[in-house]
C-alpha cells in the first residue's frame, strides 16, 4: 500500500516535470535577455512592437467575428435537432467532429482551391474576403467545441417543453430562442466561446496558407529572427490560453451551481 | 354547439394508431378529466387540442372556431405540463407576465395581472423569487397562474400533479378545481389515476388503446362502468360470469345460485353475461328483502386500516367484500361459510 502510494506520486511528480519543466526553462530563458542578469527586457521588446500589437489585435478581432458567426450557426442548429430531429443527432455530431479529424492543412487547400481569384467567388482576391474565408474557415475549426457545448447546455435544460410552455403563451420561435433558450444555456456558450478564442489566438495553418498577419504567423516570424523575444511571446500566449481556461472553469462552475440549486 | 368540438381526431405515428376516431364535446366552464393508462393516447389527444400535434384526421374546433390548422400560439389555449417547464433564467413575476408581453400589454396592465394571478394561485409574495427557489407545489401553482394570466379560451393540463407528493397533490387538485370555477374556464385534465379524475370533474372521459371507452358523471363512470376495462381501471371490481334466466324478469344465475340485476340484461335465456360486483356493495349476513345472496367460504382477510378486506370463493369465481373495521364486530374465519348479499342494483353488467 505504501509502496504504490510512492509510485503514485512518483508518476504525478514526473508528469508534471515532462509538462513544466519546458515552461520554467523557457520563462527562465525569456528573462536572460540582459547579459548577467534577469529581467523583462524581451516582454518589454514584444509588447511594444508594433507587428506584435497589430497581429494580436488582429487575432482577437478575428476571433470575436469567428465567435459571433459560430454562435449563430451553432445555436439554432443545436436547438432543431434537438427539437425536431433528435434521429439525426448522431450525423450532425459527426459532420461536427469532422474538423478534428481533417488536418487544417487540407481544408485549407480545400479553400484556396474554392475560392481562388478564377473562381465564381473570389475570396482571396481581396484582404477583406480573405479575411472572411480566415474566419468562416476558424468557426469550421471550432465547431466541435462549440457544439459540443451548446448541445451539452442545451440537454440540461428542457428544451421540448420550456418551447411548448413558450409557444402556447403566443411566442413564436426567434422569440423563443432570444428570451428562453439563449439565457439558458448562456454560460455553455460563454465555454464554447472561450475554447473558440484560444484556437483562434493560436492558429498557424490557416492564417499562414491564406497570408494574413494573426498573431502564429508572427510567433513564427519572430522565432525565426529572434532569439529571447519568442521565449517571451511563447509565455504571453500561455498565460493568455490559460487565463481562457480558467475564465471557462468560472462560467462552468457557475452553471454547475445554478443547476445544482435547480434540483 | 358545443364551446369545443373535437370531431373523430385520430392520430397515427406511421403503422402506430395512437389515437383512433376521438369524438367529444365540452360545454363552456366544464372540467372534464381524460383518465387512462399510460399511453392511451391522453396526451396526444390534448396536444391536439393545444396544437402540438396535428391530427392524422379529424377536426378541433373552438368557440366556432376551426383551429384543427392553427399552431399552439395562435389557438389562445393556456397548458400545464407535468415537468412545470417554468423558464429558469425569469423570476416568478416575469413567467407570469410572459405571455402578456408577448402579446404587447402596457407594463401597468402587466404589473396588476400579475400581482392578481399571484393572488389567485395564493402566492402573492413569491414574486421576485426564481423558480428553483420554490417547491414543486409552488412551482406548479406559478405554473398554473403563467397559463392563466393570458385569460386562454381553454385550460389544459397534462398530469399536473404526477411530479408531486401524495399530500400536495390532494390540495393541489382542489386549489386547481377552485380556481377553474372561480374562473369558470373550460378545462381538460390529463391523468391516469382516477381518484383524481372522480374527485374534481365534472365529467371523466374513460380511454383505453386510442379510444374512448366511456363518457360521464364521475357517479356513472364509478357505478355503472359499461365496459370490463372500465370496471376494472376505475375502483376495484370482481368480474363473474353469470347466465341469463330471464332478461325480461331481470334474473340471473351465478354458478347454480339465483340473483336478480336492476337492468335488463342483453341477450336472451341462457346466454352466458359479464357482470361485476364492488367490494364496498357487498355485505355479510342473511338476505333482507329484495336483494340477491350468495353462498361463499372466506379465504383471506386483509387488513387495510379502517377496512378489511374479505375474500371469498363462490363457486367458480373469487369475491372481495370491504367491511369497516369495527372495535366490536368480530370478523368471519377464514375457511368458514358465509352468506352474502347485495342489492340489484349493486350488480353491474358489462358489455364486454
Ligand atoms: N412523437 C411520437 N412518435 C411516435 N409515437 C408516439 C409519439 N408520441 C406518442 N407516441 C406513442 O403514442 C402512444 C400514446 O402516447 P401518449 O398520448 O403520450 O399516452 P399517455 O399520455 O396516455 O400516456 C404511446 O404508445 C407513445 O409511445
Ligand atoms: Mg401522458
Amino acid at each position: 500500500m505504501k509502496n504504490s502510494k510512492i509510485g503514485a506520486w512518483l508518476a504525478v511528480i514526473l508528469g508534471a516535470l515532462y509538462f513544466l519543466l519546458p515552461l520554467i526553462a523557457t520563462f527562465e530563458f525569456s528573462l536572460r535577455l540582459k547579459r548577467g542578469e534577469y529581467s523583462f527586457e524581451a516582454y518589454k521588446i514584444v509588447l511594444s512592437d508594433p507587428d506584435f500589437q497589430s497581429a494580436f489585435t488582429y487575432s482577437i478581432v478575428l476571433a470575436i467575428v469567428t465567435i459571433v458567426i459560430g454562435i449563430l450557426i451553432v445555436v439554432p442548429t443545436a436547438y432543431w435537432v434537438q427539437l425536431r430531429l433528435p434521429k439525426l443527432r448522431p450525423l450532425v455530431e459527426f459532420i461536427t467532429l469532422l474538423p478534428l479529424v481533417i488536418p487544417a492543412i487540407i481544408i485549407v487547400f480545400g479553400y484556396v482551391r474554392m475560392y481562388n481569384t478564377s473562381s465564381i467567388l473570389p475570396l482571396t482576391q481581396t484582404a477583406l474576403g480573405t479575411d472572411a474565408l480566415l474566419s468562416f474557415g476558424y468557426v469550421a475549426l471550432a465547431l466541435p467545441y462549440m457544439y459540443r457545448a451548446v448541445e451539452t447546455g442545451m440537454r440540461s435544460i428542457d428544451v421540448g417543453t420550456l418551447t411548448e410552455a413558450a409557444e402556447s403563451l403566443g411566442a413564436k420561435w426567434p422569440m423563443i430562442l432570444w428570451k428562453v433558450i439563449l439565457p439558458n444555456i448562456k454560460s455553455a456558450i460563454l465555454s464554447g466561446a472561450f475554447l473558440t478564442f484560444a484556437t483562434v489566438i493560436g492558429e498557424f495553418t490557416f492564417a499562414s496558407l491564406l497570408n494574413r498577419p494573426t498573431f502564429g504567423p508572427y510567433l513564427q516570424l519572430i522565432g525565426a529572427k529572434r532569439a529571447y523575444e519568442p521565449a517571451a511571446l511563447a509565455i504571453i500566449a500561455f498565460i493568455i490560453t490559460w487565463a481562457c481556461m480558467g475564465l471557462l472553469q468560472v462560467a462552468g462552475g457557475a452553471m454547475r451551481s445554478a443547476n445544482g440549486a435547480k434540483k | 354547439m358545443s364551446f369545443v368540438e373535437i370531431k373523430e381526431i385520430s392520430k397515427n405515428y406511421g403503422a402506430n394508431h395512437v389515437v383512433r376516431k376521438v369524438d367529444l364535446n365540452i360545454e363552456k366552464g366544464e372540467f372534464i378529466s381524460l383518465l387512462g393508462p399510460s399511453g392511451c393516447g391522453k396526451t396526444t389527444v390534448l396536444r391536439m387540442i393545444a396544437g402540438f400535434e396535428t391530427p392524422s384526421t379529424g377536426s378541433v374546433t373552438i368557440d366556432n372556431e376551426d383551429v384543427t390548422q392553427l399552431n399552439p400560439a395562435q389557438r389562445n389555449v393556456g397548458m400545464v405540463f407535468q415537468a412545470y417547464a417554468l423558464f429558469p433564467n425569469m423570476t416568478v413575476a416575469d413567467n407570469v407576465a410572459f405571455g402578456l408581453k408577448i402579446a404587447g400589454k402596457p407594463a401597468a396592465e402587466i404589473k396588476a395581472r400579475v400581482a392578481e394571478m399571484l393572488e389567485l394561485v395564493k402566492l402573492p409574495l413569491v414574486g421576485d423569487r426564481y423558480p428553483y427557489q420554490l417547491s414543486g407545489g409552488q412551482q406548479q401553482r406559478i405554473a398554473l397562474a403563467r397559463a392563466l394570466a393570458i385569460s386562454p379560451r381553454i385550460l389544459l393540463l397534462d398530469e399536473p400533479l404526477s411530479a408531486l407528493d401524495a399530500k400536495i397533490r390532494v390540495s393541489l387538485r382542489e386549489e386547481i378545481r377552485s380556481v377553474q370555477r372561480k374562473l369558470g374556464i373550460t378545462t381538460v385534465f390529463v391523468t391516469h389515476d382516477q381518484e383524481e379524475a372522480l374527485s374534481i370533474s365534472d365529467r371523466v372521459v374513460v380511454m383505453n388503446e386510442g379510444r374512448i371507452e366511456q363518457l360521464g358523471t364521475p357517479p356513472e363512470i364509478y357505478n355503472q362502468p359499461r365496459t370490463r376495462f372500465v370496471a376494472s381501471f376505475v375502483g376495484t371490481l370482481t368480474i363473474m360470469s353469470a347466465k341469463i334466466v330471464d332478461p325480461v324478469a331481470r334474473t340471473l344465475t351465478i354458478g347454480d345460485q339465483p340473483v336478480k340485476s336492476r337492468l335488463s340484461p342483453k341477450g336472451k335465456s341462457g346466454d352466458e353475461i359479464t357482470v361485476g360486483l364492488r367490494p364496498e356493495a357487498i355485505s355479510l349476513g342473511k338476505a333482507r328483502a329484495n336483494s340477491n345472496s350468495l353462498n361463499a367460504n372466506v379465504t383471506d382477510i386483509n387488513f387495510l386500516g379502517s377496512i378489511l378486506r374479505v375474500k371469498m370463493r363462490c363457486g367458480a369465481h373469487d369475491i372481495a367484500l370491504d367491511m369497516f373495521n369495527q372495535n366490536m364486530s368480530k370478523p368471519p374465519e377464514v375457511g368458514a361459510p358465509v352468506t352474502i348479499n347485495f342489492d340489484p342494483n349493486d350488480l353491474v353488467i358489462l358489455d364486454a
